[in-house]
């Protein structure tokens, strides 16, 4: 528990010292908690004295307590105060930093890094994951450190009292934490088969939505019900399994707790019993016997959740130590816009993908990338941006070897059009201008005429200042590739990388989209994975790729003579393009 | 109008673990009332000793006592909150049982126009959320408020000025309280709007990585994310900020129950009233309930995290069902019919979608919808397949308004393609057999190989018998679609709506999904929601749409030469498909 706590305060880095500053408040206010119960001592001490008539009560005394009490109270609210004012906003403070510090990971490692932990796990991580940490690291510091603060100055002003009774209760708060340590490594030992449980649900409730259309279809309703239905079973019975687990370990830390502050009470009453104990002490030692614990007590829940904190953190951590891709990179400015693979071979994990890949593509061409599914298409072209490094042999743009160039400076000179378009919440000039951040609103609406999309963008509510996606601003599939395509038009980078689509996402502006691209590749060094028939016949060049091999090479009236791949694929196009039901 | 009470909305779920339930809340009754008896053992221990001569064996006898009141109050516990924990998660799994049902029983539409995530969100994320107050709450609650009133109650025996002495924090702390609540609701919806603004730019950051690399707009995009991470930062530690002095001030004063006790009861011996004894029981039993009352505060909280989470699951409980019959029809002919039919998302007349339309598909033939985007055709098809019903007019499948056809009936008639290609978690043959359970072995596999899938599938490991479960990750998103082509080709359903724009999603495969399309639709009453006019200029009859009405219908020919539309979107295809990338004319 303790480990955990130590890697949370030293996760909150620069606040650390706040958190101990905060360590003092709590001391100070654990003092002000104990001092009730020192003032009923003293009162039944007057009353007893009273009652045995050794002295009489002064009405004075009642003033005095009831002011003190008052004083106990204020100086209570203002250490916790002060502990709340330095301590709890760490949370907050730490997050924010946390977040910021990730948020600078991310812009530097390769893409690669996102291909391999998914996008809505790195999301999660930035978001839920962290709002977790920040409603509970401080929260968590604060039950499990300050709890034991307060419990060992109850137990210090015990023992100022009664060595012996001091000593039971150390005994009492040792054993409780051996039954809490307990709890803990179960948890430890569950939480996967937790996750396992909810990750089952969550992948059977996705897939019960998503297959809900078919399951209708053939009415398999009854079937459908049944598999969600085992899933959510399963999972309830896994959680009580585990609740049941928990739930003697933790009456026992409660047991062990009550019973030693029984203990207390019995010792207490022997010694007095004695003679070595004056009564009002032992009224003390009674009245401190019930509440002396209270702070540990509620330490169960605390071991569950820093269980999660503790993954948490771990997550994070593998984050943060992603490589940054380009530490030793250099700001380069290309003299032309050449690109040669020269014997390239490249894996995502184990199996290769590229095998000795060389070509040229000299500046100012067009290169159809063709090939069937799984060639290797793709990954060409994630290497010129360096979305990822070679393992073997080079890329290089411009005649500069990629990897000796900073990321920035290498993709200034590089515009991509992807199928999947990501425009941002912001308004259509914004989105635009990415483009070209020093871009004048002349040159936006310029670049936007070209990729033909000024005539819709007039049309909608607010012109060039509509936000995307808000309020009667749903824009076609069509309209945002197109408006991705003028944000590429006005960065005007020398190498143009396009993934073309057969079945476009708008088929009845198809035209549009064309005459958009057109516009973007004019003089252009355009490389595209190519499916149209059309394109492949006007490219200057034509890569045939299969299985990670460049098998053919030339224009389509060489390659269309040779008996090869190439060929098979272009009547499997030529069908496919003449197709027409019925 | 008055929302349902979440409470109310909770245990009506709770039905099968009423007496878990009931059972929970009287063990934690139980461990309450043996949680009090160890301060009847030190009041007798010091009654012993306040009397003059303590006798040692009735000390240890209510140390044993005190002992085993405490074991019984923590077995009791234990199985209170056992069995409330068994309750909780039974309604959790209820709630989400109900739910899955309740989405199956809706228009298919209204399911597919959210999106699966938010709707998992509810069904896993939500719900779960109700799971630990809701187990606490259930023995907690009533025990923790049961604890101050049994002492309440003793001390008003006691002594009523000692009872009210008690209670006179909670007052104060309870104005200290209300003060911080007092704009709690307004104060936690900005709060939630504020945390939704950071998480939606922190998401868009992440996704769009990829654009804002290619752009190297890393810096400025981070000065943004960065931007929205600090300002939520500040606005939440404002907000706390602002309750820390009440809060810490409640609940220093709420548990410091001496504050009236001790001067009060100081005060009542003093005038005579109160003896040394009784005295130490009352400033005892205070120190006993400023756990429970401390306990609920807490609830507060808890409350109403449970009660917005039931108010999400109560909104998509209250989906309307589609209406539906028991009966099969006979239907012998398969022509559709649409008579005036109007639509629209939220049955208001302005929205419309369609604005009574009538048209006619006849049976056997082939028959295309063609038209700008936005002008109502893959609505037509998806209120064929009756994923909503129509706001006005009707809908009729050889004669029969199709909502007297029972909706399995309905899904026996009509096929309809789209890029759905869900497998269910049998082998792939009992996948495909799904489309007719009477189909023998030979069947399914002339279907597989109708659908261009016979030779993929012989190539898995297992062949047929490969579950499609183990074979989903190896299968692409073209093979799955032709495994269910093939389920279709086997159901054999007398009208097929194809919507091409989601047909196609694997381009490298297209020749092959076109070719167990061909073999699915031959001799069909065929409806094609069609983009590329090339695949549909053969059809029987094309219909051409726009803003929601017929503008015109006829074959290829006759519309090229009678309508404008049509040949201008003619032309336009024809373009486009002649045009190519990297091409130096543009316009």
């Amino acid at each position: 528990m303790f480990k955990i706590v130590k890697r949370l305060i030293d996760w909150t880095g620069q606040y650390k010292k706040r958190i101990y500053i905060g360590f003092i408040y709590a001391f100070l206010h654990s003092i002000f908690t104990a001092i009730p119960i020192m003032l009923a001592t003293y009162g039944l001490s007057a009353v007893l004295d009273d009652f045995n008539g050794k002295s009489e009560l002064n009405p004075a005394t009642i003033w005095l307590l009831l002011i003190a009490m008052i004083v106990s109270v204020l100086g209570r609210f203002l250490f916790s105060y002060l502990r709340a004012i330095t301590q709890d906003s760490v949370g907050y403070e730490a997050t924010a930093a946390e977040r910021i510090r990730l948020g600078d990971i991310l812009k530097r490692v390769s893409l690669g890094f996102f291909s391999q932990n998914n996008m809505g796990k790195l999301s999660s991580a930035v978001t839920t994951d962290l709002s977790f940490m920040e409603m509970f690291a401080t929260n968590m510091i604060n039950t499990v450190v300050n709890g034991y603060i307060t419990v060992i100055v109850l137990i210090l002003c015990l023992a100022f009292y009664c060595p012996l009774a001091g000593f039971i209760s150390l005994i009492g708060v040792l054993l409780s934490a051996l039954f809490l340590n307990l709890l803990e490594k179960h948890s430890h030992k569950n939480a996967p088969v937790h996750q396992k449980a909810q990750d089952d649900m969550v992948e059977s409730s996705i897939e019960y939505l998503r297959g809900m259309q078919v399951v209708k279809a053939f009415k398999q309703d009854g079937v459908a019900i049944e598999g969600i239905r085992k899933a959510y079973s399963d999972s309830k019975k896994i959680n009580i399994k585990i609740e049941k687990e928990y739930m003697p370990y933790n009456c026992l830390h409660l047991f062990s707790l009550k019973a030693v502050s029984i203990a207390v009470v019995a010792v207490s009453a022997w010694l007095t019993y004695c003679g070595s104990m004056d009564l009002p002490v032992m009224l003390m030692m009674d009245m401190f016997s019930f509440m002396i614990f209270s702070s540990v007590e509620a330490m169960n829940n605390a071991a569950h959740v820093l269980e999660i904190i503790d993954a948490t953190l771990s997550k994070l951590k593998r984050i943060e130590n992603a490589n940054v891709i380009d530490k030793d990179g250099q700001d380069i400015k290309l003299k032309n816009a050449d690109i040669q693979f020269d014997n390239v071979s490249f894996a995502y994990d184990e199996k290769p993908v590229l095998k000795n890949v060389s070509f040229q593509i000299p500046q100012g061409s067009t290169t159809a990338i063709v090939g069937p599914s799984g060639s290797g298409k793709t990954t060409i072209c994630n290497l010129i941006a360096r979305f990822y490094d070679v393992n073997a042999g080079t890329v290089s743009v411009g005649t500069v070897d990629v990897r000796r160039m900073t990321c920035d400076s290498l993709l200034s000179n590089i515009s991509m059009v992807f199928q999947k378009v990501y425009l941002f919440h912001d308004t259509v000039e914004n989105n635009i201008r990415f483009g070209n951040p020093a871009a004048t609103h002349e040159e936006i609406v310029e670049a936007a005429k070209k990729a033909r999309c000024h005539d819709f963008i007039e049309q909608l509510p607010d012109g060039y200042n509509t936000v995307i996606g808000e309020g009667g601003s749903t824009l076609s599939g069509g309209e945002k590739q197109r408006i991705s395509i003028a944000r590429a038009i006005l960065k005007n980078a020398s190498i143009v990388i396009l993934d073309e689509a057969t079945a476009s996402i708008d088929p009845e502006n198809e035209h549009l989209i064309q005459q958009a691209i057109s516009e973007l590749t004019v003089g252009k060094t355009v490389i595209v994975i190519a499916h149209r028939l059309a394109t492949i016949e006007h490219a200057d060049q034509i890569l045939v790729v299969d299985a990670g091999q460049i098998v053919q090479q030339g224009t389509h009236t060489e390659l269309i003579q040779q008996n090869g791949l190439y060929r098979r694929f272009i009547d499997i196009r030529e069908q496919a393009e003449g197709w027409s039901i019925a | 109008m008055k929302q349902k009470s979440w409470i109310s909305i909770v245990f009506s779920f709770a039905a099968q673990c009423r007496l878990k339930i009931i059972l929970s809340v009287l063990c934690a009754i139980i461990s309450v009332i043996a949680g009090l008896v160890p301060y009847l053992s030190v009041y007798q221990i010091i009654t012993q000793f306040i009397g003059g001569a303590p006798i040692m064996e009735t000390v240890w006898m209510w140390c044993w006592i005190g002992l085993g009141a405490y074991a019984l109050r923590f077995v009791f516990y234990g199985i209170s909150t056992t069995l409330s924990h068994i309750s909780a998660y039974t309604i959790l799994e209820n709630i989400r049982l109900s739910l899955a049902q309740r989405l199956m029983k809706a228009p298919l539409g209204t399911v597919l126009g959210e999106s699966v995530g938010k709707l998992k969100n509810v069904l896993v994320d939500r719900v779960e959320t109700i799971e630990l107050p809701l187990a606490h709450m259930i023995p907690e609650c009533i025990s923790n408020l049961l604890l101050p009133i049994a002492v309440f109650i003793y001390l008003v025996c006691v002594d009523w000025r000692m009872a009210l002495s008690m209670l006179i924090t909670v007052p104060i702390a309870f104005v200290a309280y209300a003060m911080m609540m007092k704009n709690f609701n307004q104060q936690y919806a900005d709060y939630m709007e504020s945390n939704n603004y950071v998480n939606g730019v922190i998401v868009e950051y992440v996704e769009g990585i990829e654009v804002i690399k290619a752009f190297n707009q890393s810096s400025t995009s981070y000065e943004k994310f960065a931007h929205a991470v600090e300002s939520f930062k500040d606005y939440t530690l404002k907000w706390y900020q602002s309750t820390w002095k009440l809060m810490n001030f409640g609940s220093a004063v709420l548990p410091s129950t001496f504050l009236g006790t001790l001067p009060v009861g100081l005060l009542l011996y003093y005038n005579g009233t109160l003896t040394p004894q009784d005295l130490v029981i009352c400033l005892i039993l205070s120190l006993g309930i400023v756990g429970p009352l401390m306990n609920f505060t807490t609830y507060v909280n808890e409350m109403k995290t449970v009660e917005y989470a039931v108010h999400d699951v109560d909104k998509l409980l209250s989906v309307s069902e589609l209406p539906d019959e028991k009966t099969d029809v006979r239907l012998t002919h398969y022509d559709i019919h649409l008579q005036e039919v109007a639509f629209s998302y939220d049955q208001t007349q302005e929205n419309n979608v369609l604005s009574h339309i009538s048209l006619d598909i006849p049976e056997g033939k082939f028959t295309a919808l063609v038209g700008p985007s936005g002008g109502g055709k893959s609505t037509i098809a998806r209120l064929i397949a009756r994923f909503w019903d129509v706001s006005d007019g009707s809908i009729t499948i050889g004669g029969t308004d199709i909502r007297k056809i029972p909706l399995s009936q309905l899904a026996d008639t009509v096929s309809f393609v789209t890029q759905d290609n869900f497998l269910f978690n049998c082998s792939i043959k009992e996948n495909i057999r799904l489309g007719n359970p009477q189909a023998s072995d030979e069947e399914v596999f002339a279907a597989a190989k109708a659908a261009c899938c016979d030779e993929f599938i012989l190539n898995l490991e297992h062949g047929y018998d490969t579950m499609a479960g183990d074979a989903g990750n190896r299968l692409s998103g073209g093979e799955k679609q032709r495994i269910s082509i093939a389920r279709m080709i086997l159901k054999n359903s007398p009208i097929v709506i194809l919507d091409e724009a989601t047909a196609f999603t694997d381009q490298e495969n297209e020749e092959k999904i076109q070719r167990s399309i061909a073999a699915l639709t031959k001799g069909k009453t065929l409806l094609v929601i069609a983009h590329r006019l090339s695949t549909i200029k053969n059809a029987d009859q094309i219909i051409v749409l726009k803003e929601g009405e017929v503008q015109a219908s006829g074959t290829h020919q006759e519309l090229l030469a009678e309508n404008s539309l049509y040949r201008d979107m003619w032309n336009a295809h024809i373009g486009a498909k002649n045009w190519s990338a990297g091409s130096k004319e543009g316009r």
